[in-house]
């Protein structure tokens, strides 16, 4: 199943945020959401991988840090990486117009995590 | 490929290895069991129905299944050999390299030293490549350098040239991979199946072997992508990477690197094998933390099970006398040294064009080293064949890379990538063997 929610201030519903990364020696990066219309605290984010709009930047990044012996599987990957983010972020969009998630982002998160 | 697909596959490939298995081949038991797990093995790597290393673990569990006369010790030493923990201090090496920048300074230091003309940048970008990719994997090498290159290519407005640069990077990685023991799988295979057989190549052996034909690799390369995508300016210069001072941690670690290094290429005079030198960047980088878990996770494991996977057959293979039995089939008298070399260096720029260079060096060098003439020098051009095969955006992963940079397409890379396999052909045939002769010695 396929769903899609926006990320609301709990404070004052706003869907207007602001991410402040924090970056630690030998710790994994953060993302403080902070609301930007009553500057409050909203979630903490600790990035894994990350993708910016810049992607085969982003792509580079990811491999650089892996081994690879088949070219094949890395064209496959080039191939996923260019094709599924656009995909994703549209598909996204089109389902939080349409039908919001209505689970909230904390049930969201650990069910996901429980799925790992 | 959905599950269904994979599953058929499997299916399919173990009922070619059931028919070889009963073709009437007049061979001992273990050596047609052995016969029908090589047949497994290839097609699994030719086709990646499942992954390379999953191939690795098939070969292991069917050797210890249906070889039951040999100690099941025999094939699983295969994935603790000597070759695997020195490429296992490789890994290490390259992750702390990686982690604490000291690739970025390599790379600074030379591009800061390079004249601003199109040539000049061509060949210190492929130097640079080269170096790196001697003790990181190419496919590390590559992305880092391409990184660099990206501000260069967005503002360069001459679009052949910038076919030219992209290229360059993966196409020296590729090769400069050759120049060490450490720089590529297949070079492990080649080292760790000869010392099955007795024959020793020392890391500095490799050395003196690898880096002149790594070098004639990059010259020829920069030649050729000058002369196919000629620039149309005269100037050109690279931006630099940021310029940061070398901290203590950077500074132990290439401390440490250097050391490793020094004691790899001094290995005659101390007489430490190289396996043991492997051990202590490992011990040192985990145990005083310059590297976590996290880093430990991400050494490419998945590479040392495939080449171990590799040397578990080239054992059965060897063990069962499979490898004697295939190549006295071929009777070298009909075609002459000559022929024999250009067939097997030419049969394995073909394959691994179009798949893995280590799945390639696992199944045909344990056919070489049972040759009954010239075994070690065929071995070792088998090894270094793979490593200058380019043609396309799946033969070698820094290929791939490049590729989806969407700044060259398919005819841009064969175009260059073939003359370069029918040059390596033609050098390794008549100047490489000569070479490994002098170097190495001619068995």
């Amino acid at each position: 199943m396929v769903s899609a929610k926006r990320e609301r201030c709990p404070h004052c519903g706003s869907i207007e945020l602001i991410n402040n990364i924090f970056i630690k020696e030998g710790e994994p990066v953060k993302v403080y959401v902070q609301c930007f219309k009553c500057r409050k605290f909203v979630a903490r984010y600790t990035i894994d991988y990350y993708t910016s709009s810049k992607r085969y930047e982003a792509f580079l990044n990811r491999v650089s840090k892996r081994y690879f012996d088949s070219g094949r599987n890395v064209c496959k990957r080039v191939k996923a990486f260019d094709e599924t983010i656009e995909e994703e972020f549209e598909q996204c969009k089109k389902l939080i117009k349409e039908r919001e998630e209505e689970k909230k982002i904390e049930e969201i998160i650990t069910k996901s995590e429980e799925g790992k | 490929m959905n599950n269904r697909n994979r599953l058929f596959g499997i299916i399919a490939i173990f009922i070619v290895g059931i028919v070889v298995y009963n073709l009437p081949i007049p061979i001992p038991y273990d050596q047609k069991i052995t016969l029908s797990i090589f047949t497994i093995a290839a097609i699994f790597w030719m086709t990646e129905v499942i992954p390379l290393y999953a191939t690795a673990f098939v070969i292991v569990l069917l050797e210890t299944l249906f070889l039951r006369d040999y100690s099941i010790g025999l094939f699983f030493h295969s994935f603790f050999e000597p070759v695997i923990l020195i490429f296992l201090g490789g890994f290490v090496l390259a992750a702390a390299f990686q982690k604490y920048g000291v690739d970025r300074i390599v790379a600074r230091v030379i591009l800061s030293r390079t004249p601003p003309t199109p040539f000049a940048v061509l060949l210190s970008v492929m130097f640079i490549t080269a170096v790196l990719s001697m003790w990181m994997s190419n496919t590390a090498t590559t992305a880092l350098m391409i990184g660099v290159l990206i501000p260069v290519l967005k503002k360069l407005e001459d679009a052949r040239f910038r076919k030219g640069l992209i290229l360059s990077i993966p196409f020296a990685a590729n090769v400069g991979g050759i120049a060490t023991p450490i720089g590529t799988p297949p070079n492990a295979i080649a080292i760790g199946i000869l010392a099955k057989k007795g024959i020793d190549i020392s890391f500095l052996k490799w050395m003196e072997l690898g880096l002149p034909i790594a070098i004639f690799g990059i010259i020829l390369i920069a030649i050729l992508l000058y002369f196919i995508f000629k620039p149309t300016t005269h100037t050109l210069s690279l931006p630099l990477p940021p310029k940061e001072s070398v901290d203590a941690k950077q500074k132990q670690v290439i401390g440490v690197g250097f050391f490793t290094i020094l004691l790899w290429l001094t290995g005659p005079l101390h007489g430490y094998n190289s396996a043991v030198v492997a051990l202590i960047p490992v011990v040192l980088f985990f145990g005083f933390g310059y590297l976590k878990k996290d880093d430990f996770n991400d050494i490419g494991w998945d590479i040392l099970i495939l080449v171990g996977g590799g040397l578990a057959l080239g054992t059965a293979m060897q063990e069962t006398g499979l490898s004697s039995w295939i190549v006295g089939q071929i009777d070298p008298t009909k075609f002459g040294v000559i022929w024999i070399m250009v067939i097997f260096t030419g049969v394995s720029l073909i394959f691994t064009t179009f798949m893995s260079n280590s799945a390639t060096a696992n199944l045909l060098i344990p056919l070489m080293v049972s040759l009954s003439w010239h075994p070690l020098i065929l071995s070792i051009m088998v090894a270094v064949s793979v490593s200058f095969a380019m043609a396309l955006p799946i033969s070698t992963p820094p290929n791939a890379i490049a590729y989806g940079s969407g700044e060259i397409n398919v005819k841009d890379m064969a175009k260059v990538g073939i003359i370069i396999e029918v040059v390596a052909l033609l050098f390794m045939v008549f100047i490489g063997q000569h070479l490994i002769k002098f170097v190495i010695g001619g068995l």
